[in-house]
């Protein structure tokens, strides 16, 4: 339902994509890892339609986006929360029609989802990184948003609590059946969450697409005791 | 410091041009006894009042509008930077010739003075504001009214918060040339007549009234931005508030 | 902070205080002390341009420094802190710094004019004569002998100040405020008057009242500095007779140094010459001036009583051993 058509995009001086063709079906997890300032952002903002192409075509169900729109969800790593809104005023931000009790229900709802209920009405200040990024994750998906694109979300979180934010946005795809691109540094991260893997090696503008042969759903540990895991992270590990 | 005030004026061989703390400070009691000091503050402060509201204003408008709008910057933006260096003083020909001798005209002189920090400052925080926010908003579905209010203005805070104090200050400064011309009350006036009288002592304690409500407005100010404005303080702002 | 920083600081604010004392002139004693002119650039200081300008400094074996300021008060100030003096002033400003207690001696009148000061009005706002002012609203300079002028012109024409609005503005501004009509007159000193008419033309009138206010424009000097220079002061006075005498027997010369220095146009000059006189003299009738106006000044709450003898500040040695 994502579908990339001869993708070209460059910075002024320096090409970062050229004829990127490549598609994302319906709810399914990707992953995307490289080195940094390969573009990996870039590819988000391209697909968000923040950055528009110099060449080729997205389309997001059938559609070329060209701005940025409710059907798709943004969330980024440290810039996640908007300061001087409580986390309810943050999950309900996207409703255009203000605050009905049903909205508010809703909203409620979201935060209970993502484990923070007695916390509404807190500042973000008030929250430890885990708890913004879960608010983030509530805010984004009170638009139910098709697509959801994720720039390190985590990548600023300790080992657990990462841990238990990928668990949470897991359950949630599974719930919702939303697409997720994820961008990410942390290659046990993109095997455990997603279906595939583009790694966007350095040195060219290629993408390879590689297929996490595990079922879902997924432990973590047992994984890891997979054989194939480790051939799976080196061969990632030498695309970086 | 008082104490050295005191050394020096008894050791200063000017006459009665570097008065005692003491004959300031019955200048001060004088003064208020009247009921001179009261009215005197009264009118100042409506004056640097009335200019920083209008002032502030519309520095945060036209400092949002060219901090958003490349065309808008390039037609007003250096316009303002000519003009921002314009001492207040050089104005008051022009303005009673428009505007009269009344208060308003003097409510457009300090006007003229606050706009330019706030105005620069808007300018700046709105450009500055991390567009990982405006996209995060627009994706959200934000309206650009949304996105002014809800999002860009409070995200630039910090820094218009900083160009609004900063004018604080500035409005008093303005006085100076406010109540040059047309005025019969206010502090600067009677420093003014205290000077031609050579009452330096009244002069003096003048001088301390417009510092302590200069001081005091901004201790108002910033109370009033803590209160209203909590998540200000708190930890992991996304810019730290530097002044213009 | 650091002890040794806490007095570090406390000596360097107590070097700063010490030395702003020091920073008082003191007389030098070398021969041919060059005298330091705070002078206002008006016509009303005909006698210290023409010293100058024709040479009579020169003539009478003085070096004079000019240095130009916009008002007599201002330059009263500068004789006052130490960085001139001599002063030319009306007695305005030597009233009020009589009663302040400042220590100055008047060693000279050099202006006197009973006309100095007159009233220009919107003659379209239904003003046909004085009376007419009567709830009107009237431009002064507040604090200046202008205000005292115009206390008087009501007074003598039986209005009380309280009549009229007062609204102060600076003499430039008031002929700016009467242009636009937010005032209904002003009352102040030439060249303003004339202005104020040739802007308006047929709108505006001039009323006169000679002889219900003096103007006097004054030479001041520190006792001090008169008493280490009595060679250099009397060459000074000398030098002004020189320059009365040269007003007098070239009064277009005269208008013309004077206009080319204070760049008022010479018509305008010419207009007001007749009403003004430029003795060198100094009589008891400056103390009776002084003493008008520093009650004025009490009753009005600008100063508090007691007003001095105002005598004591007249020194008349100059002016007598001066030849003629």
């Amino acid at each position: 339902m994502i579908k990339v058509d001869s993708l070209s995009f460059s910075y002024p001086g320096e090409a970062i994509f050229d004829g990127l063709t490549t598609s994302i079906d319906s709810g399914e997890i990707v992953s995307v890892v490289g080195p940094s300032g390969r573009g990996k952002s870039t590819l988000l903002l391209l697909l968000a339609g923040i950055l528009k192409p110099s060449a080729g075509n997205i389309e997001i169900d059938g559609v070329t986006r060209s701005v940025a729109s409710q059907e798709i969800g943004l969330v980024f790593q440290d810039v996640a929360l908007f300061l001087w809104k409580s986390v309810i005023g943050n999950v309900l931000f996207g409703r255009r029609a203000g605050a009905s009790p049903a909205t508010r229900a809703r909203a409620n709802s979201l935060i209970a989802s993502v484990g923070l209920t007695g916390h509404e009405h807190k500042l973000p200040s008030q929250l430890s990184g885990g708890m913004q990024q879960r608010v983030a994750l509530a805010r984004v998906l009170a638009n139910d948003p098709r697509v959801v694109l994720m720039d390190e979300p985590f990548g600023s979180l300790d080992t657990r609590t990462r841990w238990a934010m990928q668990d949470l946005v897991l359950s949630l795809q599974c719930e919702r059946n939303f697409t997720i691109v994820l961008v990410t540094h942390d290659i046990d991260e993109a095997i455990y969450l997603s279906h595939r893997i583009f790694a966007l090696p350095k040195d060219t503008d290629r993408l390879e697409e590689v297929v996490v042969p595990f079922p879902k759903p997924r432990i973590r540990e047992g994984i890891m005791r997979e054989p194939g895991y480790a051939t799976l992270r080196n061969r990632l590990l030498e695309l970086q | 410091m008082l104490s050295l005030w005191v050394i020096a004026s008894h050791f200063a061989d000017k006459g009665r041009l570097f008065p005692t703390p003491w004959e300031v400070a019955a200048a001060l009691s004088d003064m208020l006894v009247t009921g001179e000091l009261v009215r005197d503050v009264v009118a100042s402060a409506r004056r640097a009042l009335v200019g920083f509201v209008v002032g502030g204003t519309l520095g945060i408008l036209m400092g949002y509008a060219t901090g958003r709008n490349r065309l808008l910057d390039d037609s007003f933006g250096s316009l303002f930077q000519m003009l921002r260096p314009l001492p207040p003083i050089s104005l008051v020909p022009l303005l009673i010739l428009w505007l009269g001798i009344n208060e308003p005209a003097k409510y457009v002189l300090v006007s003229f003075g606050v706009f330019f920090p706030v105005w620069i400052n808007t300018h700046q925080g709105t450009r500055a504001v991390d567009p990982r926010y405006i996209w995060m908003a627009q994706s959200l579905g934000a309206s650009r009214q949304k996105l002014a209010f809800e999002v860009i203005l409070p995200a630039a805070l910090p820094m218009i918060v900083s160009g609004l104090r900063t004018s604080i200050g500035v409005a008093f400064f303005c006085l100076v040339a406010a109540e040059l011309a047309g005025a019969m009350d206010g502090v600067v006036f009677r420093m003014n007549l205290s000077q031609l009288a050579f009452r330096v002592d009244r002069l003096i304690a003048g001088l301390l009234v417009l510092g302590s409500i200069s001081l005091i407005s901004d201790t108002l100010f910033v109370r009033f931005i803590n209160v209203a404005f909590p998540w200000l303080n708190g930890p992991g702002n996304a810019h730290d508030a530097k002044s213009a | 902070m650091t002890k040794s920083r806490v007095i570090a600081t406390v000596t360097l604010f107590l070097l700063i205080a010490t030395s702003a004392i020091f920073l008082f002139k003191q007389p030098d004693s070398s021969p041919n002390h060059e005298i330091i002119l705070a002078e206002n650039a008006s016509p009303l200081s005909t006698l210290t341009i023409i010293a100058h300008e024709k040479g009579f400094f020169k003539q009478a074996g003085v070096d004079v420094k000019v240095s130009r300021f916009t008002s007599g008060k201002l330059a009263l100030d500068a004789v006052l802190g130490g960085a001139a003096d001599i002063a030319t002033v009306a007695e305005t400003p030597i009233m009020f710094a009589g009663i302040a207690g400042q220590d100055f001696r008047v060693i000279a009148t050099t202006f006197l004019s009973g006309n100095a000061c007159k009233v220009v009005v919107r003659s379209d706002h239904g003003i046909a004569k004085p009376s007419d002012l009567k709830g009107k609203k009237i431009g002064t300079f507040a604090g200046t002998n202008a205000e005292f002028f115009t206390k008087r012109f009501l007074e003598s024409n039986n209005l009380k100040v309280s009549d009229v609005t007062i609204v102060n503005l600076t003499p430039t501004d008031m002929v700016i405020a009467l242009t636009k009509g937010d005032i209904d007159a002003y009352m102040v000193w030439e060249p303003f008057i004339y202005n104020g008419k040739a802007a308006l033309g047929d709108r505006a009138a001039i009323f006169e009242a000679p002889g219900i206010y003096t103007t006097t424009f004054n030479i001041v000097a520190k006792p001090d500095f008169l008493q280490a220079y009595p060679k250099e002061t009397a060459a000074f006075i000398q030098a002004l007779r020189l320059a009365s005498r040269f007003a007098l027997e070239h009064p277009t010369d005269a208008m013309a140094t004077v206009g080319n220095y204070t760049n008022i146009p010479v018509p305008t000059l010419e207009a007001v010459w007749k009403d003004y006189t430029f003795p060198v003299t100094l009589d008891d009738n400056l103390v009776k001036f002084l003493t008008e106006q520093a009650n004025w000044a009490i009753e009005t709450d600008k100063v508090k009583p007691p007003a001095p003898d105002y005598r004591k500040y007249l020194d008349g040695d100059f002016v007598r051993s001066a030849r003629h």
